[in-house]
């Protein structure tokens, strides 16, 4: 039975960075490959987040043991080649290839059973079923512009226009290596949506097109709705992260087919958004974590309510402040949750 | 006669390999090089930066035009070294993200739009310490240095670069301009004490030659 929302929820999410400055905790290396240590780390931070923030609904005292699955944004990059960099205070980072044409031209799809790091996350999600009788989350995909540049570089952008053709060619295979590790973790885990977003129907297959705010409309629908779509095809119910305003290429998202989820950046027009997509697909509105660090509670207030005038309908809609950094002041993360609790109540 | 409307737009559409030729077309009907760039080529790329300020083209928009401009500029070089004049010399910028971020692609289209507007642009890369910047700098006697910032969690280091820029020997010496989706005018101008915070890489290129004097 679905849950009756009385309220649009807002979501909090803070930056490792603020985990790390404020408490110490690490999400380098060993929080993404030693599953038991990101057990108690999680546990570790839903207790603060109740110490700091438990009178606004954060965290919890006694939290239940969450066994996460998680590999930020980089499994498919670390697969096909990338450095992969681990900091205690930050996610980790996949630093492009810059391969040539012919580098491009020569990958091959990564091996998903054999190849590191996506063995020891097979081998994480064994231990994790049987010491906790579940898992929870996910593989972020990456998404299939984000790892074409992580492959190319910024060249990608020239090959848009000098060589549209190649520029397909590994736009296709990019996509064809998010659908594979779609079809290799699912089965196991039941959801699609944890690692890119929190905000989204967990069984939902979520898409991060962090970059494609970068492109024109124009550029989107010849170099990122044929491969969105395809996805779409094949992974439902779909949805997409976009990163930043969403305005240049809205239009466009409304012809994957059978889109149930948009989250989209500050600076979009999010009432637009809704009134093009349908108010059949869920939609979260994101804060900017910008506002969040250096405005006042009453700035951040304003834009809460702003996103909230928006947002109708309300039933299948969401706010979050994602990526809230070290020096985010406590008031402003109050002042989001409470105005969202006052302000945004569904009729 | 040479067309300069069409070596205009063969840059603001990006059509590199177009550049060339009209550019060898106008020096052979003798059109003087430094007029070609100062009164044709980068009034293109002026036009191709208003066009990115309206949201009427984006990254890749912005990164063709770019190229094409350099490719006009290759065929002029070797012409204006004879003559002893640089091919475009409105000074030295050292260029970098700042540590603790290793987000690229906005320093890098500040970068391709600073050099084709005629400055010489030394790359740093990404994750650079303070110390970097100031050693970059030093090494090549920068009039200006650059940092970008995607993330808040770069604040801290975007603040620590200026402080140790403004404690060095080139305090006074080079203007420092910061830009990044991270970063606001009050942050920077105010708490970190640059000279200038530029919104986007168009906005980088107009502050960069008001910083020196250039605009």
């Amino acid at each position: 039975m679905v849950e009756q929302r009385t309220h649009v929820p807002l979501g909090v999410g803070f930056y490792p960075d603020w985990w790390h400055q404020n408490y110490g905790l690490s999400f380098g290396r060993q929080y993404y490959l030693d599953p038991d240590y990101r057990v108690e780390t999680q546990a570790q931070m839903a207790r603060l987040l109740h110490q700091r923030f438990g009178e606004v609904g954060l965290g919890h005292p006694e939290p239940r043991p969450k066994p996460l699955i998680t590999f930020g944004m980089v499994m498919l990059p670390a697969l096909l080649g990338c450095e992969i960099v681990f900091e205690d205070g930050a996610l980790p980072w996949a630093m492009p290839r810059n391969l040539g044409k012919e580098e491009c031209r020569q990958l091959q799809p990564p091996d998903l059973a054999g190849a590191w790091p996506m063995k020891e996350v097979f081998a994480q999600i064994e231990h994790l079923k049987a010491k906790h009788g579940q898992v929870v989350g996910d593989i972020n995909v990456t998404g299939v512009q984000n790892l074409a540049l992580k492959l190319r570089g910024d060249e990608l952008y020239i090959d848009y226009y000098e060589d549209p053709q190649f520029a397909h060619g590994l736009l296709g295979f990019c996509a064809q290596c998010v659908l594979d590790l779609w079809r290799a973790v699912y089965p196991l885990t039941g959801s699609g949506a944890v690692d890119v977003t929190p905000m989204a129907d967990p069984q939902t297959y979520v898409v991060p097109n962090c970059t494609v705010e970068q492109i024109s409309g124009d550029t989107y629908l010849e170099f990122g709705l044929p491969y969105d779509a395809w996805l779409a095809g094949r992974c439902q119910p779909f949805g997409i992260h976009h990163c930043g305003s969403v305005d240049p290429v809205v239009e466009h998202y409304a012809k994957v087919p059978g889109l149930t989820f948009m989250e989209a950046g500050f600076g979009s027009d999010f009432a637009r958004a809704r009134a093009i997509l349908g108010p059949q697909v869920a939609f979260n509105a994101r804060i900017s974590p910008v506002l969040m660090k250096n405005g006042t509670p009453q700035e951040v207030a304003a834009a809460v309510r702003e996103a909230l005038a928006q947002g109708a309908p309300l039933a299948n809609y969401s706010i979050d402040t994602v990526g809230l950094t070290f020096g985010t002041p406590d008031e402003n993360v109050r002042a989001a949750l409470v105005t969202a609790r006052e302000h945004g109540r569904i009729s | 006669m040479a067309d300069m409307q069409a070596l205009r737009e063969a840059i603001i559409k990006g059509r590199r390999a177009e550049v060339p030729g009209l550019v060898q077309a106008a020096l052979d009907e003798g059109a003087n090089p430094q007029t070609l760039i100062n009164g044709h080529m980068i009034e293109a790329m002026k036009e191709v930066g208003r066009r990115f300020e309206q949201k009427q083209i984006f990254v890749p928009e912005m990164m063709i035009a770019a190229r094409a401009m350099q490719a006009g500029l290759e065929v002029l070089k070797p012409l204006l070294e004879q003559a002893g004049q640089a091919a475009l010399s409105l000074g030295t910028v050292v260029m970098g993200t700042v540590f603790g971020d290793l987000h690229d692609i906005g320093k890098n289209l500040v970068i391709l739009m600073l050099e084709s507007s005629g400055f010489k642009v030394v790359n740093l890369g990404e994750n650079v310490p303070a110390a970097g910047f100031v050693e970059a700098a030093r090494q090549h006697q920068a009039q200006l240095v650059g940092l970008s910032s995607l993330l808040t969690t770069g604040d801290p280091y975007v603040k620590a670069t200026v402080a140790a820029i403004k404690q060095s020997e080139l305090a006074g010496q080079v203007k420092i301009l910061c830009g990044g989706a991270a970063l606001t005018p009050r942050f920077v101008l105010e708490e970190c004490g640059a000279d200038g915070y530029a919104p986007d890489a168009v906005a980088a290129v107009r502050l960069a030659k008001e910083l020196l004097g250039l605009a």
